[in-house]
């Protein structure tokens, strides 16, 4: 193959020193986690590695072998290696898996099944790459990096220039292969047939020469690197710089790093072996560290899925955090939020009403400090800040407080609409005024100049709103003014008219709590009645109500961030809303991260500059963050492996016999945000085009008549499956072979091909016959010719005319023989067959006539038994023919008498007679034997032979 | 004796022939001693029988230790315990540690080094990759190592019995004292 070149170290890399800034506030923000154990007969189980496939499994490859993991349940992938998982690479649908052994698997439906590799790793996997076109990478613990194809394992390591065989972790980028080893970092290259091998140990600034982990941050050439004792480094490829985010001298308190997940904005988050999650944000050449701690366990994977959940591999199981979209800030005992009454986002803090008390949040450290600032003489219901940072308090009974000179609160006074005891629902801002809403109605004010405040002007139920208890007051990005009113609906102001939206509007609702404007420029509205709604292209609709059926009546505010999701927060849950999948996340108690219950005054939710949600309950406040990326919360579905007669077959086959008609489906919803409100129908195309709706994950269809079908399955996080996701398998049952094409083409042609044997047969048969009655009127013709020949009729005519002179009594007899003959020529000619004796009859004749002529001269014996003279029959004229053939070809003398011997056994005949041949030989048409043998031939098998024996001229005749 | 020759053969063949005999220090004395703080009982015990090499120009290393050597238990019955129901050293005789220096240091010069000790770690039979960081003092050709580290009893697979949870930890307490000096040219 290619050649090597080691280098070391060509290439020095500048040592680059990076403060951590630490930011405290950001300190405090700590992801949800929940805990997924794992475990085998009560031992902790530790995930080794994690992967997400294309279809939406996570694979976590364990100590006890390969699980896939559908949101909700765990599977084992059953195996034959028995040995720990330590690696999994998925591309496309097919997923790898490297064991602890050096064995390398492939899962096909629910098992793995482990490849035979030739030259193979036998240590242990600890990274796996599938880097496509069926090539496998794998780094293992004590043999270096194996590249993989067809089933041949090339080895990488300290003989091909690998500066250690230990191999952590590996990156790819193109042809190029930054590995983590025991000796720093080797960047292998493939230019052209040379592999090149440049390493970075300690020496080029590398702030450990053992390299844990190693990932590239995606669009970029920059990798993060993570070391066993020198914590975290960033490796520039593009000014082949390393930077260590430690400080010089710094030690590095949080253990081993074990993985980086690099997620969007230029952060990552790191997984170390001490249990600490570190959250790092890496801006212009620095670089921020917050670590979070997980005691008892060792961190040993992450992963970021598309729902935007990061899963973390431990020692003991599987850990769900939710740092991309939901962050956590834990108060101490005593502090409850669950009394909240108001609350506002102020400058990195935030201000929170608990009843009477005001207090300023700190984000000072992990623990935030609550610092009393502030006494009402009422409940504190509303806080703002203005556009010069100014405070307001509303009360609910003593009226409006606002800050002077950054410390003092002064209480309005001197507004007669207001009135001193006044309750302060929503106070809110225009860039020209100050906006109250409380019980009589709403008042825009000035801003405070010189310390005075005018009222601009009152709004109430007479002036146009419809009611005088307003809840929020909310002015959208457009300049108009929206209020939340109890008993008018909706109300905008847009400075000049009001505009209503109450019972005629889709919410129907007269009550309406909070009002929000999104990302998109909709405005979303609580109300009572009616749940939520979006206020979309000039139509309210209820976004809500294909999820719930029902509208729930305990909403009590709605607020939308600054990358599309809107916060609805209801007694019992709280749902955001992500507007590209077009569902709602649901959180609740049941989702186990330790959310219980919420504040329960209306509209305690406070936004910062960056458009963060904050909620508080009761251990703290909730912050739903802005997403960095696009998350999709929407489901999947995946048919496994169809079944026939409860019996799996693969995936693959799609065809079916007539008899395999007793199909059956399974099926796996997928979804790693509410998997326990996932909803399921199914069709079968071809069969019933209605969808059946089920909770059963599983389909099955007895006696499908052959045709062609599409099951398809969808999955929805709401019953009215809007949006749903989907899977499908078409198949095909074959109709039974006697109803194919080929089936009848090729019956057709075998019936043709009897018909036309059919008629073959016949027509030989009646060509026979039709030869036979040819053969047969040729012989009657050939015989009467012969009977009529001028020189029998002239001898027999002269021999009676000697027997009229002579003997005139025998010449009666004569006649009458001569009669006869003819008379039984004609009857017995016509047939095919007669008796013997018949045959035998006509002899008589034709000898009687012939002795008269030829008289002692000829002799006829005849000796045939009489049981065959009466069974049997033969061809009319045979004999008499032999007979008369004798006398024609031979000679009848006094001198030479001519004596024919006519016997006969069972089966045969026999005419003889001694050859005299003539000297003059009779034109011997010898038509007449070729005439017996061929009508013989059309009768029987059996032979007519005739031929010379000695001194006799011998034809045999079968008896039939 | 025959095993230490067995194992110095061994690191000789495994660095080559071609290095000499004076980039071997061998074990001349060491001690390793584990403690294991219960809530209702500590068990410390010792043993002397260390062997053992390092390869300093291959920064390789082999060390090795007689279970049944461990001496200074509280009381005999607990050594029979030690040895019988945890470590079954009838089975397992040996736990011995070998493998790799990551630091590159120049074990030849006199000086204080901290390095980190890579290599599979054997106990009770089951072999686990460890990084066990060591304190060490070259000097006058010896080089003393200090190390102390933690051995999970689940790492390798010792199990125990839940009516003595309390009496054992699942963490134990392990500390080594050696001095190495160079093998004598023969």
């Amino acid at each position: 193959m290619s050649t090597f070149v080691g280098s070391s170290a060509h290439m020095r890399v500048i040592l680059t020193v990076l403060l951590i800034v630490c930011s405290y506030f950001a300190n405090a923000q700590q992801p949800f986690v929940r805990d997924f154990p794992l475990t085998e007969t009560h031992t902790p189980v530790k995930v080794n590695a994690l992967q997400q496939g294309a279809i939406g499994y996570i694979w976590l490859g364990t100590d006890n072998g390969l699980f896939s993991y559908n949101g909700s349940k765990f599977v084992k992938i059953q195996d034959s290696v028995h040995q720990p998982v330590t690696a999994v690479a998925v591309a496309g649908k097919t997923v790898w898996v490297g064991y602890s052994n050096g064995k390398i698997g492939v899962v096909s439906g629910q098992v793995v099944f482990p490849l035979y590799i030739k030259n193979g790793p036998s240590s242990s996997v600890t990274s796996l790459h599938a880097a496509g076109k069926g090539l496998l990478i794998a780094g293992t613990e004590e043999q270096g990096l194996f590249v993989i194809m067809n089933g041949v394992a090339m080895p990488f390591n300290t003989a091909n220039g690998l500066s250690d065989d230990f191999v952590y972790d590996f990156a790819i980028s193109g042809n190029r292969l930054l590995v983590a080893t025991d000796e720093g970092i080797n960047d292998i290259s493939l230019a052209g047939n040379r592999i090149s091998v440049n390493k970075y140990t300690t020496r080029d600034g590398l702030p450990d020469n053992i390299v844990s982990c190693i990932s590239k941050i995606p669009g970029t050439r920059l990798y993060l690197i993570g070391t066993q004792e020198k914590g975290i480094a960033i490796y520039d490829d593009e000014h082949k710089t390393i930077n260590s985010i430690l400080d010089e001298g710094e030690e590095w308190a949080y253990g081993q790093v074990n993985y980086i997940l690099p997620v969007a904005g230029y952060r990552a988050w790191a997984a170390t072996e001490d249990g600490y999650l570190l959250e790092i944000k890496m801006n212009n050449g620095t670089a921020e560290c917050h670590p979070v701690h997980y005691p008892g366990k060792s961190l040993e994977k992450l992963l970021l899925d598309r729902a935007g959940n990061i899963w973390c591999g431990t020692n003991k199981g599987l850990m769900m955090v939710t740092g991309e979209y939901l962050r956590n800030i834990r108060l101490g005992a005593p502090y409850s939020l669950y009394d909240v009454t108001a609350m506002v986002w102020d400058n990195n803090s935030l201000l929170v009403a608990l009843k009477k008390d005001l207090y300023q949040l700190l984000f000072k450290d992990t623990i935030p400090s609550m610092e009393h600032i502030f006494t009402a003489n009422a409940n504190i219901t509303s806080l703002f800040i203005d556009k010069e940072d100014r405070l307001w308090i509303g009360t609910f009974g003593d009226g409006l407080y606002y800050e002077q000179n950054g410390n003092t609160a002064i209480k309005l006074e001197g507004i007669e609409e207001l009135g001193e005891d006044a309750s302060v629902l929503s106070i809110s801002g225009t860039p020209n005024n100050i906006w109250l809403a409380g019980l009589k109605g709403v008042e825009e004010l000035s801003y405070p100049v010189d310390g005075k405040i005018n009222l601009v002007k009152h709004h109430g139920k007479k002036t146009g709103i419809g009611s005088d208890y307003v809840y929020q007051l909310f002015p959208d990005s457009k300049g108009n003014m929206w209020m939340a009113t109890d008993g008018a609906g909706v109300c905008m102001y847009d400075g000049q008219k009001y505009y209503h939206w109450d019972s005629t509007f889709a919410a129907g609702s007269k009550v309406v709590y909070s009002i929000t404007e999104d990302k998109a420029g909709d405005v979303w509205a609580a109300t009572m009645q009616r749940d939520l709604h979006r206020y979309h292209n000039g139509n309210w609709e209820n976004l809500r109500l294909p999820e719930t059926q029902f509208p729930d009546i305990n909403i009590s505010a709605v607020m939308a961030n600054a990358s599309g999701q809107v916060i609805s927060v209801y007694q019992r849950c709280i749902d955001e809303w992500y507007p590209k999948s077009r569902y709602f996340r649901h959180y609740n108690s049941a989702l186990g991260i330790g959310i219980d219950s919420t504040s329960n005054a209306l509209n305690c939710l406070a936004k910062d500059n960056e458009g963060n949600v904050y909620l508080p309950y009761q251990h703290g406040i909730i912050v739903f963050k802005n997403k960095t990326a696009e998350f999709d919360i929407a489901p999947a579905v995946l048919i496994a492996h169809p079944t026939i007669y409860s019996k799996a077959v693969s995936g693959n086959k799609h065809k079916f016999t007539y008899d395999e008609n007793y199909i059956g489906f399974a099926f796996d919803g997928i979804s790693y945000t509410n998997h326990e409100r996932l909803n399921y129908r199914y069709m079968l195309e071809g069969y019933n085009d209605d969808w059946i709706y089920t909770n059963d994950a599983a389909a099955s269809f007895p006696k499908l008549p052959p045709g062609d079908y599409k099951f398809r399955v969808q999955v929805a996080l709401n019953p009215a499956f809007d949006h749903p996701g989907e899977d499908s398998y078409s198949f095909t049952i074959a109709a039974p072979f006697w109803k194919t094409n080929l089936f009848y083409v090729l019956g057709s042609i075998f019936v043709f091909l009897l018909l036309y044997l059919y008629i073959k047969l016949r027509e030989r048969r009646l060509k026979s016959i039709s030869r036979l009655q040819q053969e047969r009127m040729m012989f009657e013709y050939e015989h009467l010719r012969s009977q009529v020949n001028p020189h029998f009729l002239f001898n027999s005519l002269y021999a009676l005319s000697i027997l009229i002179e002579e003997k005139k009594e025998s010449a009666v007899d004569y006649t009458t023989h001569l009669a006869d003959l003819y008379r039984n020529m004609l009857t017995h000619s016509k047939k095919d067959l007669i008796p013997l004796k018949d045959e035998l009859e006509i002899l008589e004749n034709y000898i009687h006539i012939q002795q008269t002529r030829f008289g002692d001269a000829l002799k006829v014996k005849i000796d045939i038994p009489d049981e065959v003279l009466e069974t049997k029959k033969i061809v009319p004229l045979a004999i008499q023919l032999l007979v008369e053939n004798a006398i024609k070809h031979n000679v009848v003398s006094a001198a030479h008498p001519l004596a024919i011997y006519i016997t006969a056994t069972k089966h045969e005949l026999t005419v003889r007679n001694p050859i005299q041949p003539k000297i003059s030989q009779e034109k011997g048409e010898g038509i007449g034997l070729v005439n017996i043998k061929q009508r013989y031939a059309l009768l029987t098998k059996s032979p007519v032979s005739f031929g010379v024996h000695g001194s006799q001229f011998v034809v045999q005749l079968p008896l039939l | 004796m025959r095993q230490l020759a067995f194992l110095l053969y061994m690191i000789v063949f495994h660095t080559g022939f071609a290095s000499g005999q004076k980039d071997i220090y061998q074990v001349t004395g060491g001690t390793i001693r584990f403690h294991s703080d219960a809530p209702l009982e500590m068990i410390k015990a010792a043993s002397k029988n260390l062997i053992g090499a390092v390869h300093v120009s291959k920064r390789t290393f082999l060390f090795r230790i007689s279970i049944a050597s461990f001496q200074g238990f509280n009381s005999p019955r607990q050594k029979e315990h030690f040895n019988e129901n945890y470590m079954e050293s009838d089975l397992f005789p040996l736990a011995a540690y070998s493998g790799k220096i990551i630091e590159d240091v120049d074990f030849t010069k006199d000086g204080e080094y901290n390095i980190r000790a890579k290599g599979k770690l054997t106990i009770h039979g089951v072999e686990r990759q460890r990084i066990i960081k060591c304190h060490i003092v070259c000097k006058d050709g010896t080089i003393s190592v200090q190390s102390d580290f933690i051995v999970l009893l689940a790492d390798h697979n010792i199990k125990i019995p839940r009516i003595v949870s309390d009496k054992l930890s699942p963490e134990i307490n392990v500390s080594v004292n050696l001095v190495l000096v160079q093998k004598p040219s023969s």
